[in-house]
Parts: structure tokens; sequence; C-alpha cells
């Protein structure tokens, strides 16, 4: 989506290429029913979103906030007003402009959606909290003056206070309902295959693919066939296209004896051995050092080692299905050798992280790839102490950017140091293509981005 | 172009060259030129030919770009007051001519905009004009008069454009075949992308960028930028294509390219390119309704005698064409014929007997101008040139016994121009 504009066409120098034309088939795991925007998890989910969806703003590799719906911005009244003005001739799959009162709704929209981001944004929307609540339709902090202009009032100056509107959630939608993404959606089968064609008015330009299909796979042991049979081009896993763009991330709920105690999370923290992890089940990961968001943050080496201990009693561990399986039952031999007594439940990737279990272990990337918002992303998940809430509020109010990631370095280092967030890999994204695909890329929050792709004749 | 002003970090952003702009701030917008390897004297010298040369609506030359960039931070900042322009302080060594010069162009992009006045109630701007590594800057102090109450203070800055391409040699053309490389020179990174090229007259080299034509004369130094005109630009493209075609006699070339609406005739009399004639589709030889461009894409679309419907990657006029998958096709009196060979997206004749295109091999950092046998071009090639990049575009003039190519070849960094002569090892 937007945030391709960040990354660049990362283009091969081709004699013939780019090329217009052509058709790429994409296998996953599994495909969302709707097409709607949210930010749900899962490859499908991702995929779908960043074809049919555009954002008003999208983030760039450094994390900042870069222009896509919304040409630019502009700010006064000392950063708590901020002015977006949208670009020229943007349009929605329906012929329709894409106008302010459009992303008006749709921010009302994202506002009110279970997105992380929209959480942290409606904290500084005047009337952002109430209005997320339900607790009334008012909504001072969001506002369309004329047709192009957006202005959002925070309650006070933020640091990237847009970066929110970069999520899959915030996406903008017509009236109607339809998107502004590269690909306009045609011929779904719910659950199964989205045929989607490409969009001649796309803000960036008509994609160079004419046609994407998106097709719902049995399960990961069906790719090799498929790709070899030709019914698809791309497919999750190695080799091909590849980001370090995901963290194996166990989730300790410490509301719940074993993990209430922190001695026991410290000691599943030391007991899970990580680089045996990397070496031999996770192809392409990195273990040193162990970091929630190992791509938004460099490693500063920050933090604490866990003390070796016991920890018993019986436990459930929801296990992502996009989780290696050796990977998860490596991570179950270890936790069964502190002397827990572990049950797995398999869960789809789009859910895990809801599922009622003890544990949770999965394979997270950030809605928005900002290291601030990923980070309070996490928080929300792990509840943290005060101690680290207040490293982490201070790092999302600095406003000096130089400042701001020092913050964030210490304020990653606290979550981690109660053990209830416990990073054991950074792991890489990737995606199998057939020789001839060009263009594709993995962006920052780990999805499939195809605006870019090409195919050699 | 580079402007700051003061405000919050994170304070703003939009395209240049509307330069408050975050992301504009953090990297050099505009990419370095050739200037760079020039002496701080050759750059000056450089900006006043540009000063002395070009159009009066040439936007490119750096001071103009300065004036531009400035005089919208000004508007901006003053709020409808009237504003006093005072001459600015020259740190370039140029003598104070390039102060005074920014001055009068300041002052003419503020006309209309803003009240210019001397005295009363007014914004005086002070500013001071230096040289950096490659780039003009201009600071200025924004002061309420009478009083010297410091309104705002905002700075911009300006690349100094490449108005001379100095050619080098780039290395061996390899390539064993009929043909002697007389020269193999290359210019330095331009600003922008290339979509076409084409050699004019002895010493004359068209340039078709994304958003503007330029007309280039080669003498010993390089490539002088004679003249450069702004196209209208409206239509945003992934990967834009397009087309020159310079009408016989050499007086006029037709240009269109697919982000912009229309076609446009220039004429190329004295070194200037002068806006003669617009219109809906480009023309082409033995193409009635001319070519367009599918829209969105790089593809061009109409029906050329001989050559079909198309879509086309390119055309040239003396009957060939490269289809979207990269095969060439050859006009035929029995109609279009398709040519088992794969080539990318440059094509252009040489000579008559000759075809030159771009390598159709799979993507790498190497690519290559192709030598074809435009009598039988399904034969292998006659000479295969090597270049570091992929070709983008290729334009080509000469005779049986002297050719002369030019390619626009793109690698990481960006896109510089080949120069390529040719004659025969054999007479």
């Amino acid at each position: 989506m937007a945030a391709l504009a960040v990354l660049g066409p990362l283009l091969l120098y081709a004699a013939l290429g780019p090329r217009y034309g052509g058709e790429l088939r994409v296998g996953v795991m599994e495909l969302p029913a709707t097409t709607e925007p949210g930010a749900e998890r899962g490859i499908g989910a991702g995929l779908v979103s960043i074809l049919v969806h555009e954002t008003l703003v999208g983030v760039d590799e450094a994390g900042f906030p870069s222009p896509a719906l919304a040409q630019g911005w502009s700010t006064a009244a000392g950063g708590r007003e901020w002015t977006l003005r949208l670009r020229e001739g943007a349009a929605f799959h329906d012929g329709r402009p894409v106008g302010a009162a459009d992303a008006a709704r749709s921010i009302r929209r994202f506002l009110r959606s279970p997105s992380f981001a929209a959480a942290r944004m409606a904290e500084g929307l005047e009337e952002g909290v109430s209005f997320r609540a339900g607790r009334g339709d008012d909504l001072a902090g969001v506002s369309a003056p004329d047709a192009r202009r957006i202005v959002l009032r925070f309650a006070q100056a933020q640091a990237l206070p847009l970066a929110p509107l970069a999520s899959p959630a915030a996406a903008v939608t017509s009236a109607g309902g339809a998107g502004a993404g590269p690909f306009v959606p045609a011929a779904p089968v719910p659950g199964r295959r989205l045929a989607l064609t490409a969009f001649a008015g796309h803000v960036r330009g008509r994609p160079y693919l004419d046609r994407v299909e998106v097709v719902a796979l049995p399960d990961a042991s069906a790719v090799p066939s498929e790709m070899a049979s030709g019914r698809i081009d791309a497919a999750p896993g190695e080799p091909g296209i590849t980001r370090l763009a995901a963290t194996l991330l166990l989730l300790l709920d410490p509301s719940r004896p074993p993990f209430d105690r922190p001695v026991a999370r410290a000691a599943v923290a030391a007991a899970i051995d990580r680089g045996d992890l990397v070496r031999h089940l996770i192809p392409g990961g990195d273990d040193a050092p162990s970091l929630l968001v190992p791509a938004l943050l460099p490693p500063l080496g920050l933090g604490e080692t866990p003390a070796p201990g016991r920890a018993t009693g019986t436990s459930t561990l929801a296990v992502g299905l996009d989780v290696p399986p050796v990977a998860s039952q490596r991570v179950v031999a270890h936790l069964t050798t502190l002397g827990l007594r572990v049950a797995v439940v398999p869960s789809s990737p789009a859910t895990v992280l809801a599922a009622p279990t003890h544990a949770h272990l999965v394979m997270w990337s950030p809605e928005v790839a900002e290291a601030g918002l990923a980070l309070a992303e996490l928080a929300a998940r792990a509840h943290p102490g005060a101690a680290a809430r207040a490293e982490l509020a201070a790092a999302l109010d600095e406003t000096e950017p130089s400042r701001r990631r020092a913050r964030l370095h210490r304020a990653e280092a606290a979550l981690r140091s109660e053990w209830v967030l416990v990073p054991l890999a950074s792991v890489p994204v990737s995606y199998r293509t057939r020789p001839g695909v060009h263009g594709a890329v993995v962006d920052l929050a780990g999805r499939l981005m195809l605006e870019d792709a090409w195919v050699e004749p | 172009m580079e402007l700051g002003v003061l405000a919050p970090a994170y304070s703003s952003c939009s395209p240049a060259p509307e330069v408050d702009s975050v992301a504009a701030a953090r990297k050099p917008p505009l990419r370095a030129g050739g200037l760079r390897a020039l002496a701080k004297a050759s750059r000056i010298a450089a900006v006043l030919l540009a000063l002395a040369i070009a159009a009066p609506a040439d936007a490119a030359a750096p001071l103009a770009r300065l004036a531009d960039a400035l005089a919208g931070e000004i508007v901006a900042a003053v709020h409808g007051s009237a504003v006093e322009v005072a001459s600015p302080e020259d740190r370039t060594g140029s003598g104070g001519s390039l102060a005074l010069d920014l001055a009068s162009l300041l002052r003419a992009r503020l006309e209309g905009r803003v009240r210019l006045v001397s005295s009363g109630p007014r914004i005086r701007v002070g500013s001071v004009l230096a040289e950096g590594p490659g780039r003009l800057w201009v600071s200025a102090r924004l002061t309420e008069e009478p009083g010297g109450r410091l309104v705002d203070v905002l700075a911009a800055s300006a690349e100094a454009d490449p108005m001379l391409l100095s050619l080098v040699p780039a290395g061996s053309a390899g390539g064993a075949g009929p043909l002697a490389v007389v020269a193999f020179r290359r210019t330095p990174l331009l600003e922008g992308r290339v979509l076409d090229v084409a050699p004019v007259g002895e010493d004359r080299v068209l340039v078709l960028y994304e958003d503007a034509l330029a007309l280039y004369r080669l003498d010993e130094a390089g490539l002088a930028l004679l003249s450069r005109h702004e196209l209208p630009v409206s239509l945003p493209v992934r990967f834009p294509g397009g087309t020159i075609y310079v009408a016989s006699g050499e007086g006029a070339a037709w240009v269109l390219t697919s982000r912009s609406p229309r076609a446009v005739l220039f004429g190329l009399d004295n070194g200037r390119l002068e806006d003669r004639q617009q219109a809906e589709a480009l023309f082409w030889p033995r193409t009635p309704r001319g070519l367009r461009y599918r829209p969105g894409t790089n593809l061009l679309e109409g029906s050329v005698a001989d050559l079909g419907d198309g879509p086309f990657l390119r055309l040239d006029p003396r009957g060939a064409a490269v289809a979207p998958d990269g095969r060439l096709w050859m006009a035929s009196p029995d109609g279009p014929r398709a040519i088992d060979v794969k080539v990318g997206g440059g094509l252009a004749r040489p000579a008559p007997e000759m075809i030159a295109t771009a390598g159709g091999g799979p993507p790498g950092p190497r690519d290559a101008v192709v030598l074809l046998d435009a009598r039988d071009p399904g034969r292998p090639p006659l000479q295969s040139l090597p270049v570091d990049g992929a070709v983008r575009a290729l334009g080509a003039r000469g005779t049986s016994a002297k050719m002369r190519l030019v390619a626009a070849v793109e690698e990481e960094r960006g896109t510089h121009l080949v120069l390529i002569d040719l004659a025969p090892l054999t007479p």
C-alpha cells in the first residue's frame, strides 16, 4: 500500500522491464472473507488489504510518514493541528474522486475499529477517546473544511501523529465501500479465491500486472506441487523474496499462574535456546540479540539476561499456524523441560492472539512499521508495569527524532525485562516465486507488495 | 531543491518543489549532477551561461529555481503583508552578479502575489546567497519594518544544473564485429528519468525527460544545454514511456509521453525549443490517426501501416517495432513480420541497413546495444556493445560510413547518456 512509496520500486535493471501486462497467481493459507479494510493478521488478509486499499499516508523505511492519498501535510497550533492535502486526481475503484469527506468518514470508521493504531490515535485526538468508546458521535479532532483538506486536531503536540493512518485499518473507502488500492477486486469466492484487475486510476499509477489472483491453499504442503504445476506463481516460503520482518514471539499471560510470577516467566525466557531454534529450525532467522521489533530498532545491547529457574504447573499454549511446527515443538520441549505441562492449541494466525490461553506463540509483525507504534501495540497486549509504561510514554511523547529513538530503545528493553513478551528470533517473511517475476517486495510489516511486480514475457 | 523553515520536527510534508517537506528535506530531491565534478568557477560560469542562453521560461536554471522556492516560502510566510526585497549579500565569489540576478528573479516571482514596497509597514527580506558543493544556497531573514522584529527565517538551495554534460570515455565497448567503435563516451548522471533520445543534425541531441524536453549541442567539451522546455505532466504513470519523432528536415520534433495528455510539436530553430503545436496524438508516418499511449502504461497504440495496431513498446519510423513481449517486428509489403529475436526497450536505425536495439536478456546489472542486420534481423547480431545498466532508450543517426548512437542507460544511481560513434572496419 502506501508504504511502497517509501520502499521505492526496487527494480532490477532489465532491458525489457518493468513490463506492463501479465498475471500473477498467489497462493496463501487463508483468505479473508471480506475485502473491507481491517487490521486482521495473517498473510492472506495483509495481501488482500494491500492490493485493494490505499491509506492517506504510509511510513518510510525510517518510520516517518510518507505521502500516499495525501500528497502532503502541514502543521499549526504548535504541532496540535495537522492539515492533510489530498492528492489531485486520486480516485476510488468506482471512479469517484477521493474527497476529504471520504477521508474523514474513513478515519472515523478506523477510530472505532479494533486496530491498535486506532487506539493510539484516538488517545491523542480531541474527543477521540469518547468517540472510540461509542459514547458519542462528536469528534472535534477530525474535520474536512473543504473537498481537499482534512484537519486533525490533537489535545497536545505529538511525535508522528499521522503514523497510525498508515494502518491497513485506516484505508480510505468511498461511501459505497470501494477502495483506492492498485487492484480492483472482482469475482471473489469468499475464503477461496479472489481475482483482481489493475486499477488504471491508482494514485501512483497503474500497476504493471493486468491481473492478480489470490488462491487459498489447503495447507503449506500444497505449495510445492501447486508451484510445480504452474497453478500458482508465488506463495509463502523459501526461497525467494524475503525480508526480516517478523518476530517469533512468546507471550506469557502475567495474570494467570504459573506466569503470574516474574521468576517463572524469567525461567521460561532463560530455558529456550534461541540459538538452537534459529540455527536448526528457522532458516534465515536471527537470534542475536533477540529484539521485539528488530527490523525497526537496530540492536543496542540493552536488556537483561533472564535468570534460570523452574516453572511448574499446567498451561495452554496457543500456536499460530504460521509458526513452523518444528519450532513450536522445540519451544514446547523447552517448556516441558522446565517442569510445565503444556497443551498446545493450534490457531489461525488471524485469531491466535485472542485465544484464551496461558501463553501464545506467534509470528508477529507490527500493524504499522513504525517503532513507537509497534512497541505500543505490543505493550497493549502485555500490560506492562509502571516502569515500562513510563519509558514507553516518554518515548512516544518525545518529538525530537534522535532523543525519541534513544527512548524507544530504552522502552523496548524495559518491555522485554518483564518477560511477558519473550522474543525468540527475528524471522524472515519469505515468498517463493516462479522465475521471471520481478519487483515484488515484502514490507517491514511482513506484507507482500505487488503493485510494482512485473513478469517477464 | 531543499528548503527548510523553522518549525517543529516532523512538521510538514509535501512533494517538491513545494519544499516544506520533511521527506524532501531528508534526501536531496535533485540528484547530483555533472557539475559536482566541475570546479567552482566552471559551475558559476555554467550558471551564468544558463542565464545567458536559456529561454525565459527555462525554469531549470538553478537561480530561477532558487527564486521560485524562496518566493513561494515568502508568500506563505508574510500572510499578505507588503514585502521589501533587499539586495542579497553575495558570498559566491561571482562579484555580486548572481545576487543581483537573484533579487531580480525573486521580485519578478513575487510580483502580483504580494505587494512590493520599499517603505511603510512591511516585511523586509534580507538574504545571503552562498555556494556549497554543487549547490547554491540562499538564507533569508524576514523582519517586520519598521522595528526589525524577526518574523521568520527561511532557507533554500538548488543544485547547480548540469548545463554542460561533460563527456568522458566509458571504457572499451568491446564486442567484436564489422564496426569499429570510434568513440564510446558517457555523460554524468542526468536529472530525472530519460524516456527517449534523438540525435538531430550533426551536433545536437534531443533528450525527452519525464517532464521536459531538452536540446543539447555536442561539442568537444560535452553536451551543452541549449534549451529545455517543460512538458505538461498530469498523469501518474509508474514506468512512463515517451517517444520523439524528428520531422524530416530536422527542424522540428513531435514528442509525447504517457504522463502527458497531449503531443507537442517543437521547433528546433536557432538552438531553441519552441512549442509550436499540440495534438491529441503523436504524429507518426503511415499512421493516419497518430499514436497514443495506453493509459497508465508505456505502450503505444495506433494503426501503423505495415505494422498493425500494436501495442508497441517502441517504434522506428522506418518500419520496425518492439512488441510488449520484447519481440521485434518488421514492416513488410505483406504486413507485419515477427522476427524470432527478443530485444529490449530501445530501438533505432543508425544506418539504413542496420537496426540497433537494447538487449533482450533477463534483468541484471548489464545490458547491451545490439546491432542487427536490417535485411535479416533474425540472424545473429552483427555486434553487441555492452553497457553498465539498462538501455532505456536509443537514438541514432548516420550513414553506412559513419554512425552515431545515443543511448539512455539507467543504473542504480540514475541515468546517463552514452554516445557511441561507429564506422565500418572495411570500407
